[in-house]
């Protein structure tokens, strides 16, 4: 990863900050954002991809697509693997989250004033999900799919750029 | 890029025009669909492709995009160029829904003044009428275009 990379993710921050400041000016406050249970239920979604993948695999494949080291296409096409199961488990996770705490808002819809803050609620999980897919997961995928198209460009499969 | 991409735009663009035209009639005003925090979010979105791609390189994907093919050597970059042109379609997409995401939610904590929640909603899907405008009449076609190219070199390789 280039130095610059760390700029580009604090322009990237900061438009998307300053834009919430326009829209809801004093009213944003980054406490409405935060929910410890939905939290833990992404870490569940993360933890699973150790069902198919060991530790070191998934630690492997965050340190190749950001080294800069050459890697040849095979590890580089697992790597993407990886990163892949990865989202797709914590994809699933934050889907059954939200349906689940869904079922739980419309079996006690008698109390509409709770309404409101449930589904609040119930938003915050795609939201993190969707944060994580869009600051890690794309970034890392894309940087793999950068190498992996170098190393194809290398005519024999497996050789080192 | 051809002279008839240009004229399909156009007419693409009036006959978009035509139908809100038809359907609002005279309460349709472009100016409604102007937001400045929308806008910024966009940027937000496009600006996150210098985390992984040169500036260089992405001005590279666009002119190539729109240039005819120079030579057999050039599919590898092309390849890369798609993805460039992909990953900055998605990171817009993304960036749109976090941002109508959260102020969904910091519209349903506010729920005390109804007043507001239809302004705020209208507001909040904005950005992603920008994003996925963005997608359709820019980074589709050109992605097209680039795996146009992609085929008509594994056909000349072909033979």
């Amino acid at each position: 990863m280039r130095f610059f990379s760390i700029i580009a993710y604090a322009a990237s921050g900061a438009c998307l900050y300053m834009a919430l400041l326009m829209a809801w000016g004093g009213n944003f406050n980054f406490l409405y954002i935060y929910d410890l249970s939905a939290v833990i239920g992404l870490i569940a979604g993360i933890t699973l991809s150790l069902i198919n993948f060991k530790f070191s695999e998934i630690f492997q494949a965050i340190r190749d697509s950001l080294s800069g080291s050459p890697k040849s296409y095979e590890i580089l096409n697992l790597d993407r693997n990886v990163l892949q199961t990865a989202w797709k488990y914590l994809f699933s996770v934050s889907v059954i989250l939200v349906f689940a705490v869904m079922v739980i808002i419309l079996s006690n819809l008698g109390d509409t004033t709770k309404l409101g803050p449930s589904l609040a609620i119930m938003s915050i999980i795609p939201l993190y999900t969707l944060i994580l897919k869009f600051f890690i997961f794309m970034p890392l995928e894309i940087s793999l799919e950068k190498k992996i198209i170098l190393a194809k460009q290398q005519k024999i499969p497996g050789q080192v750029v | 890029m051809r002279l008839t991409s240009l004229v399909s735009y156009i007419i693409s663009g009036l006959l978009i025009y035509l139908s809100f035209w038809i359907a609002e009639g005279s309460n349709f005003n472009p100016l409604m669909f102007w937001d400045l925090a929308s806008f910024l979010v966009i940027l937000g979105g496009l600006a996150i492709n210098l985390v992984n791609f040169k500036f260089s390189e992405i001005i590279n994907a666009l002119k190539d995009s729109f240039s005819s093919i120079p030579g057999n050597d050039f599919r590898a970059r092309y390849e890369l160029d798609k993805v460039i042109i992909r990953s900055m379609g998605n990171f817009v997409l993304f960036a749109a829904v976090i941002f109508f995401v959260l102020s969904f939610i910091l519209v349903l904590g506010s729920l005390e003044s109804t007043a507001k929640l239809g302004p705020s909603l209208a507001v909040s899907l904005l950005v992603i009428i920008y994003a996925v405008t963005l997608k359709v009449l820019l980074f589709i076609p050109l992605s097209v275009s680039l795996d146009k190219k992609i085929l008509q070199l594994q056909e000349k390789a072909a033979g």
